[in-house]
């Protein structure tokens, strides 16, 4: 059986807070390669 | 705040994304060790060799420490394309991870809920059809061959100003880009990530069929049949 709050529809909150995870993901990548690249750029 | 307290929407808010929040929270504590670890061995290999040691700082922004991030990074995400392509085309019966041997192939668009199959709450470019559905129908894929490419650029070329760096140590000399892609030290790199990735694929697709984890959606039903495919509706 799922829990109760398991089946109500997410609210826009709860919505939010998904697609900050997704964006948190998408930064970290993306912002840790541009800082490697710029280190081995600068030939450190 | 919808009249809800702050205490129960920050219970909902770890609760629906402990997953990710855990994973997260993994990632960060084994780069931080990664950094300390392959701190202390760089400076004790510069010791060896009689040469000045470096402070943290400096080692964690060196291409040293971006080539060994960097190569864990694109074997990753290579391992996780490889997969999200080869299960549309692939199957492996019995198993949790593989659709039903027949299945094979993209599916409709009934299948795949596009155009006029989508539910009311789909995301818009999955009903706005044309090149925008044909996109956000890889986008997946996309994004993560992206960053497996991002990744093995930035390896390429943080492992080859390490390389050089070293041949200047031991007084060779310098080799361009294009000519450290057909070196062993950058092969070998790649491809020691790369086997233990396949291996770690191939068997989670064959265990999967005989062996169980209860509560997990990585796994089939406990009580499910050995030869009965997991994803089968």
């Amino acid at each position: 059986m799922r829990p109760p709050w398991a089946k109500q529809s997410p609210t826009g909150q709860e919505r939010l807070a998904v697609r900050v995870m997704f964006v948190v993901y998408l930064t970290l990548i993306g912002a840790g390669l541009a800082c490697f690249l710029a280190v081995a750029l600068l030939g450190r | 705040m919808s009249g809800r307290s702050r205490g129960p929407a920050r219970r909902s808010f770890l609760r629906d994304n402990s997953l990710s929040l855990f994973f997260l929270a993994l990632f960060l504590a084994a780069l931080v060790g990664h950094a300390l670890a392959g701190h202390q061995l760089y400076n004790q290999e510069q010791q060896e060799h009689g040469e000045p040691t470096v402070g943290f700082l400096r080692f964690v922004t060196s291409s040293r420490f971006a080539v060994e991030v960097s190569e864990n990074w694109q074997s990753e995400f290579l391992q996780f394309t490889l997969y999200i392509l080869a299960t549309i085309w692939f199957v492996q019966r019995g198993s949790s991870e593989s659709k039903l041997p027949g299945r094979e192939g993209l599916g409709s668009d009934e299948d795949t809920l596009l155009g006029r199959h989508a539910r009311p709450r789909a995301p818009r470019w999955a009903r706005a059809g044309g090149v925008r559905t044909r996109l956000f129908s890889h986008s997946l894929t996309a994004t993560m061959a992206i960053v497996f490419v991002a990744s093995w650029l930035v390896q390429s070329i943080s492992g080859w100003r390490d390389f050089n760096q070293e041949q200047a140590q031991h007084g060779g000399g310098e080799i361009s880009w294009g000519g450290y892609l057909i070196e062993a030290d950058f092969w070998d790199r790649t491809l020691q990530n790369w086997q233990s990735e396949f291996l770690a694929v191939g068997t989670m697709v064959i265990f999967a069929v005989f062996l169980r984890q209860r509560g997990s959606p990585e796994s089939k039903p406990v009580g499910m049949a050995h030869e009965e495919t997991g994803s089968e509706d």
